[in-house]
């Protein structure tokens, strides 16, 4: 009789935990469909990145890491679209075109510089990205005392004709 | 109903015991000083277990190990050691080679400084006051952890480089304090031969080839150009007074008397008590690697600025 008692209640405690998640899911909004995503034409596309000092190998790199390796290293989400090993010199403007792998819409530009080590001066790097000739963005990245100048440059394309935001 | 109640949490004790007996057990890495076991922990995370066989204010260059360090290196996946002889008599390595344990030497790679003394040139052990040092050390435990557990090498990885980026970050921080104490001023005095990276890196002791000054040598042992002898003690203040030093220091791990009859001779302050050889205990300021550095630069430029 107890047996009947204790498995009625184990019965009732997982039957009303399954009816709980079953309706649950069931009420669950239906997944959105996945935005289509239509590549800007890189040819339109140029990328200008001017460090304001020279870079350097960093001695504090993950040995092994192909990204901390770089002197200066510009990405777009997994893709490389400048990286230097060897030290560059300060104030030279480095040019990108085309620029593959941006979309129209939101954009995200990943760029990490290092300075020599040893200097506790502040850093900067400026970013400009130009369609057809016309400044999408423009934005100034700093590094305080010494740090490696490390940011992310959110931005929008638009195609060709319509208007641009840079933020 | 007392019965249905037992019965209930007799099941439900039961399936957690049996859910912890089945979570594996954690490898275990053991560090010969405090320094290397703080490094592998900012690493490891919770994937291991991290222990030190020296407790904070031990000497690692005196230290004699006990039963109990030798259970748990007996316990160990893998032991890590500092090298270039900062475990006097080698204690470290004969612990792990008698319980058949790999032994990682964390400064392999590394350019040491070497300090001449009576014809003969010894490595200086100290290379963690040097941040790019602590990076080698950081670098070298990263692929001794990868090995040791592959599985979770990403982790380590992730973990690795975050706490690279901490430790240049520091470097700069201690860069700008210290430009706070002009040149002139810039004359490190401690109690052993602990800071020559530190001076060399920072620009301590210009007249002494950036180098520390001290009056015990590189160890508090019985090795080559170690310990302290009337000849160190007489070039120490002549130092001091020839630099015009404002302040000397005490160091956590050695007994600060000769600091003292120093200070009483020159007519020094002691301007306080660094961190050296082994960090802080749990809860001060100095509990890890970054505290320990970030304190002791506090407390020197506390103590050598105007």
């Amino acid at each position: 009789m107890k047996f009947a008692l204790v498995a009625a209640i184990w019965l009732i405690l997982v039957g009303g935990l399954s009816l709980y998640t079953w309706q649950r899911d069931r009420l669950q909004p239906a997944p959105v469909a996945a935005e289509t995503v239509r590549e800007a034409p890189m040819e339109a596309l140029a990328l200008e990145v001017t460090p304001g000092f020279a870079t350097a190998a960093d001695p504090f790199a993950l040995r092994g890491d192909p990204a901390a390796a770089a002197t200066l290293l510009v990405r777009v989400a997994d893709r490389e679209l400048y990286r230097s090993d060897q030290p560059l010199p300060a104030g030279v403007t480095l040019s990108v075109h085309p620029v593959p792998g941006l979309v129209l819409g939101r954009n995200e530009i990943y760029l990490r510089a290092v300075p020599p080590h040893g200097e506790a001066l502040d850093h900067a790097v400026r970013v400009r990205l130009l369609q057809g000739g016309r400044v999408v963005l423009d934005r100034t990245l700093w590094g305080e005392k010494g740090a490696v100048v490390t940011g992310t440059l959110p931005f929008e394309l638009a195609a060709a004709g319509e208007a641009n935001h840079g933020h | 109903m007392i019965r249905l109640l037992v019965l209930i949490a007799l099941t439900l004790w039961s399936a957690s015991a049996m859910a912890a007996r089945s979570e594996p057990r954690k490898p275990v890495v053991v560090a010969s000083t405090t320094q290397i076991a703080d490094f592998a922990r900012q690493i490891a995370g919770d994937r291991l277990v991290v222990r030190s066989i020296l407790a904070p204010g031990a000497d690692p260059h005196t230290y004699q190990p006990t039963p109990d360090d030798v259970q748990i290196v007996l316990g160990a996946n893998l032991c890590l050691e500092n090298g270039l002889h900062l475990e006097g008599k080698n204690w470290m390595g004969a612990l792990a080679h008698d319980a058949g344990k790999p032994l990682v030497t964390v400064t392999r790679g590394l350019s040491p400084l070497t300090l001449g003394s009576s014809g003969e040139s010894v490595p200086d052990p100290h290379a963690w006051f040097s941040l790019t040092n602590a990076a080698l050390y950081v670098n070298n435990i990263i692929q001794a952890l990868e090995r040791l557990d592959p599985q979770n090498a990403a982790e380590y990885r992730s973990r690795g480089k975050l706490y690279l980026q901490q430790l240049r970050v520091l470097d700069a921080w201690i860069r700008e304090q210290v430009n706070r104490i002009p040149p002139q001023r810039r004359v490190l005095v401690t109690t052993h031969d602990a800071f020559n990276y530190f001076c060399r890196e920072y620009r301590f002791n210009p007249d002494n080839d950036y180098l520390s000054i001290a009056p015990v040598g590189w160890s508090t042992g019985s090795e080559v150009g170690a310990g302290m002898t009337p000849e160190r003690h007489r070039q120490v203040v002549q130092s001091i007074r020839q630099a015009r030093a404002q302040a000397i220091f005490v160091e956590t791990t050695i007994n600060p008397k000769q600091i003292r009859e120093i200070a009483r001779e020159t007519g020094v302050k002691i301007g306080g008590e660094l961190y050296s050889d082994s960090m802080g205990t749990a809860g001060s300021a100095g509990e890890t690697y970054l505290g320990m550095m970030r304190e002791n630069v506090l407390l020197i430029v506390q103590a050598l600025q105007p």
